[in-house]
């Protein structure tokens, strides 16, 4: 579904170059959960952002459906991010003058069916009294629940999330995993994280450090 | 530490019906911190300009409308002696154009405007002319009577009356008013009323003590909408050497000439107004774009394009400029009617409150509003890199 093919990512910093991502190739199955694994700055929310096309690769190419991402125009990368990707970040950040279920359908705006959608996952999820609630009036995860709803209502073919539960204390942090989990049974979903026991779940696990590869788990 | 909140034991909550969240009403409804004092700075500038410039209009219309009766006719005057000489009236009667004409003798008398006192014109005419130049300048007697022949007395407009503070009986000019003199005093018989503001006296009055005793000619066309016609051919023919001529389209060349400076003066006031609040606008927009920022990137993360991000902040801003530009429209109206009804009108001085003219000087409020926000907040977003903002670099 999505091959990173030796992806490379460089940046300038001062007077330096540095390798971000270095020659990682990796594999997104239909229907799987995927963890990439790795400490700080080892490249794995860099890949992350190469694999869903917020940035563009130095060498290498990253192929969704056999198109590759980079040789898109912008307009088409953004076309795909809206209507196959769903993104859920570290910060769970929420317009703060949208209601929750505002914020879920800022990713489809003026749309009904969406909107009875979200309602079904505010449901099933167990948030429906929080539909009505303003971002400052939800804890942290609660936030960060609502975040995954809103990566999920446009049913996605896969859903990015980076660090989903590095703000979370651990049983919330568990809770948007589960979440994420589920999902699995309408795509594929892509998880970074530095903690080995939220992927435990995982169907496929890939292990970063220093931008190269250096472990594949498959779960 | 956080726990997961559950629902168990809350009241269901029915979810309320939801529009386009990213709707630019929506914003400016749940975010009146920001758009409400950027709307109010809006309209006061709105107000500022509207009423200012309706004021400064004031002055084209009370002459307008002061001398308006000269739509209906105009006045040719001898410039070299007591009478036109027979040459010049003889080519004036041979005009086809020419179609009433009138051997009338005139006073003045003092008005008040907002830019200080000013002549009037007291038309001294005979008993058979007065009805019918009433009748000419679509004027009517509506209280009193007109004077009589040879009387000391006048009929005035209603406007008249009202700006001099005089009623019926009262005393227009005389020897001891030292801006409205006349070696008689001469007494208010008559209230008249209609589109102009005009005043008639006997001419036997007029010729009888008031020195040089002068004979002028109004000439008037057929119709109003031939008298400019008749206004340029009599300008043509005539000799200026020999008569000056008084017609409307001169009043108007001339009060646009005379009032040129201070149209400069009020464009170039408006001009700076507009540019400061401009700016301010661009700084404002600028802080408000910098505390969106996380908004915009995580849309711009999320699959909206920079031209859907950037359309929706220029709908947002035409929404807060054009509903300041209304409100300033709409408040500027109020504070002129009431401005006109309590302190102009009883002082028989001349306001619009609906002068449209005045409220397109402040257009370039909104417009130029709209553009400083669109140069500052633009570029910024067309460059806006989403990422940077989500690893919290920028």
């Amino acid at each position: 579904m999505l091959i990173t093919d030796e992806v490379t990512l460089t940046y300038k910093e001062a007077d330096r170059v540095v390798t971000a991502v270095d020659g990682v190739s990796i594999e997104v199955r239909a229907g799987e959960f995927v963890g990439i694994m790795g400490p700080s700055g080892s490249g794995k929310s860099s890949l992350l952002y190469l694999m869903s096309g917020l940035k563009v690769p130095t060498s290498g190419q990253v192929r969704y459906r056999n198109l590759v991402i980079h040789l898109m125009s912008e307009r088409e990368r953004m076309l795909l991010r809206r209507r196959d990707f769903g993104f859920v970040f570290q910060q769970p950040y929420l317009l703060p003058y949208l209601t929750a279920l505002e914020n879920v359908l800022v990713a489809v705006p003026g749309n009904r069916e969406a909107h009875q959608r979200a309602l079904q996952l505010f449901e099933r999820l167990g948030l429906s009294h929080l539909a009505n609630r303003y971002p400052h009036k939800l804890s942290g995860g609660e936030r960060q629940r609502v975040c995954v709803v809103r990566a999920m209502v446009h049913r996605p073919q896969i859903i990015f999330a980076d660090e989903p539960t590095a703000s979370l204390d651990h049983l919330n942090g568990h809770a948007v995993i589960q979440l994420l989990a589920q999902y699995r049974e309408q795509g594929a979903v892509v998880v970074v994280t530095h903690d080995p026991e939220m992927l435990a779940d995982a169907d496929r696990v890939y292990t970063l450090r220093d931008g190269r590869l250096i472990k594949t788990t498959v779960g | 530490m956080q726990t997961v909140e559950k629902a168990e034991g809350e009241a269901p909550v029915v979810p309320k019906a939801v529009g386009n969240p990213l709707s630019a009403w929506l914003f400016f409804r749940r975010n009146l911190s920001r758009t409400a004092p950027v709307t109010l700075v809006i309209v006061l500038s709105v107000v500022l300009i509207g009423t200012v410039v309706s004021i400064i209009r004031s002055i084209d219309l009370t002459v307008l409308t002061v001398y308006g009766y000269n739509r209906y006719f105009l006045v040719a005057v001898p410039r070299n002696g007591e009478k036109l000489p027979p040459t010049v009236e003889f080519l004036i009667r041979s005009e086809p154009l020419a179609h009433e004409i009138y051997r009338i003798s005139v006073c003045f008398t003092n008005i008040h405007t907002i830019f200080g006192k000013f002549p009037f014109v007291l038309f001294g005419l005979t008993q058979d002319e007065m009805p019918k130049m009433l009748r000419l300048t679509r004027m009517r007697l509506v209280a009193g009577r007109l004077p009589g022949e040879g009387e000391a007395a006048c009929a005035v407009s209603v406007g008249i009356a009202r700006n001099r503070n005089l009623k019926l009986g009262d005393i227009v000019s005389a020897p001891d008013i030292e801006d409205s003199f006349s070696p008689v005093p001469i007494k208010l018989v008559g209230l008249l009323d209609g589109e102009n503001w005009f005043a008639v006296v006997p001419k036997e009055f007029v010729q009888k003590h008031f020195f040089p005793p002068m004979e002028e000619l109004v000439v008037a066309a057929p119709s109003p909408e031939l008298q400019p016609e008749l206004d340029k051919r009599m300008d043509k023919t005539l000799d200026k050497r020999q008569v000056r001529l008084f017609t409307y389209g001169q009043l108007v060349r001339e009060l646009r000439s005379s009032l040129r400076n201070l149209y400069l003066i009020m464009n170039i006031v408006i001009a700076i107004v507009v540019l400061v609040i401009a700016i301010m606008m661009g700084m404002l927009s600028n802080i408000f774009f910098t505390q969106r920022l996380p908004e915009f990137a995580l849309l711009a993360a999320m699959g909206y394009t920079r031209m859907m991000l950037l359309g929706r902040v220029l709908r947002e801003t035409v929404l807060m400029v054009v509903f300041g530009w209304v409100l300033g429209v709409l408040l500027s109206m109020g504070i002129l009617w009431a401005l006109y009804l309590w302190v102009f009108e009883p002082r028989g001085l001349l306001l619009n409150p609906m002068d449209w003219m005045a409220y397109r000087y402040t257009i370039p409020v909104p417009v130029a509003v709209l553009a400083f926000a669109a140069l500052s907040v633009g570029p910024r977003l067309l460059a806006l890199d989403p990422v940077l903002v989500i690893e919290r670099k920028v």
